[in-house]
């Protein structure tokens, strides 16, 4: 399983020490793209580098096509409907991040739910404010978070989950925010499925990025059924 | 007043919980349980938390390395829920702080034998 940080602020060692003992496969960190400094980390441990794209559509149109190609996780922020309605509707983008993070009346609706399921976008739960967070803004991040739960699994959009860490403290365990969902209204399984896409993700795009990668279902090379495995699919043997 | 049949005992499981706080002094037991009362409330109100009913049993905390391990009591059906508690713990006496479950034992002592640093 995986799970999204931000840049931290310590060294990204000691964040990688702290996952590792909680039970990670690996970190994606979700802004710095390849600059990520990997001083001192874990050979063994996967660190995904991300991007986060956070501009408004007409800005952010432009950010994308430059930095697609950069790393291989791209994230946008949403948090209100008209940036949440422009991440779902690019199919270069990733994941969707906080979409319901803004001060606005709740921005995420069926329309959109649709076009994420349409065009490969995850939508983002961050279950950071209900770790961190108490009172009002509490009650409004676990109540944005289940509607947000039922429309994408009406609509079968595919998600992500995170805690919104930004350093070794502030992160939490795969059985740590999976006890979470399933107290706030989550659900153990939806925050488990969620963890694990952010590995599939990483796998998929790497798999994109290599030379022998044309399109989808098109290889370059000698037809050898290994390389037909899919790599979305966890070998559980 | 005689004591419950064995039966009749309410059941009681025991997580082992890594301590990360950068502290110079030593960790207080009271401050570590207040710390979880306080997020079991917040989480699940008092009813709730009075099902899970978490308590501190025992801390051992060095303070040089900033680690430790604590023994907290919940009762047998609200393992989860004590998880989910301990996950919202971000702060002990003001200082940004993270609580780890290292496992779950059914005796005190297997408890610290299993999780315990020593």
């Amino acid at each position: 399983m995986y799970e999204a940080v931000h840049p931290p602020s310590e060294s990204l060692s000691s964040v990688t020490a702290s996952a590792t003992s909680v039970g990670y496969d690996g970190l994606v960190v979700r802004d710095g793209g390849a600059d990520v400094p990997l001083d001192g980390c874990d050979s063994d441990f996967d660190i995904v580098p991300g991007l986060t794209v956070d501009a408004d559509p007409d800005a952010a149109s432009g950010r994308i096509a430059a930095r697609r190609r950069e790393t291989t996780l791209l994230l946008v922020r949403g948090g209100t409907p008209d940036r949440n309605r422009f991440a779902v509707e690019e199919p270069r983008v990733d994941v969707l991040a906080a979409p319901t993070a803004g001060p606005n009346r709740f921005p995420f609706d069926h329309v959109l739910a649709r076009a994420a399921a349409r065009n490969g976008v995850r939508v983002e739960f961050d279950l950071g404010p209900v770790l961190r967070e108490t009172g009002g803004t509490r009650v409004r991040a676990v109540s944005s978070l289940t509607r947000l739960r039922d429309l994408v699994k009406t609509y079968d959009a595919p998600h992500v989950v995170t805690a919104g860490a930004g350093g070794s403290l502030s992160l939490r365990g795969p059985r740590a925010l999976a006890a979470v969902g399933e107290t706030v209204g989550l659900g153990h399984d939806f925050v488990v499925e969620g963890l694990r896409e952010w590995g599939r993700i990483a796998a998929r795009n790497r798999d994109r990025a290599s030379e022998n990668w044309v399109m989808p279902g098109v290889r370059r090379g000698r037809y050898d059924p290994a390389d037909w495995a899919d790599p979305l699919v966890e070998d559980d043997s | 007043m005689k004591s419950l049949p064995k039966s009749r005992r309410p059941r009681w499981r025991y997580l082992g919980v890594g301590v990360e706080i950068a502290l110079e002094t030593s960790l207080d037991r009271r401050a570590l349980q207040s710390a979880v009362w306080e997020a079991a409330t917040a989480l699940l109100g008092d009813p709730g938390s009075a099902a899970v009913d978490p308590t501190v049993v025992a801390v051992e905390f060095s303070p040089p390395h900033g680690r430790g391990m604590a023994t907290v009591r919940v009762r047998r059906e609200a393992v989860e829920r004590g998880r989910a508690v301990l996950a919202c713990v971000s702060a002990i006496d003001g200082e940004p702080a993270a609580l780890r479950v290292r496992g779950v034992s059914g005796t005190i002592q297997a408890c610290a034998e299993r999780y315990g640093d020593g």
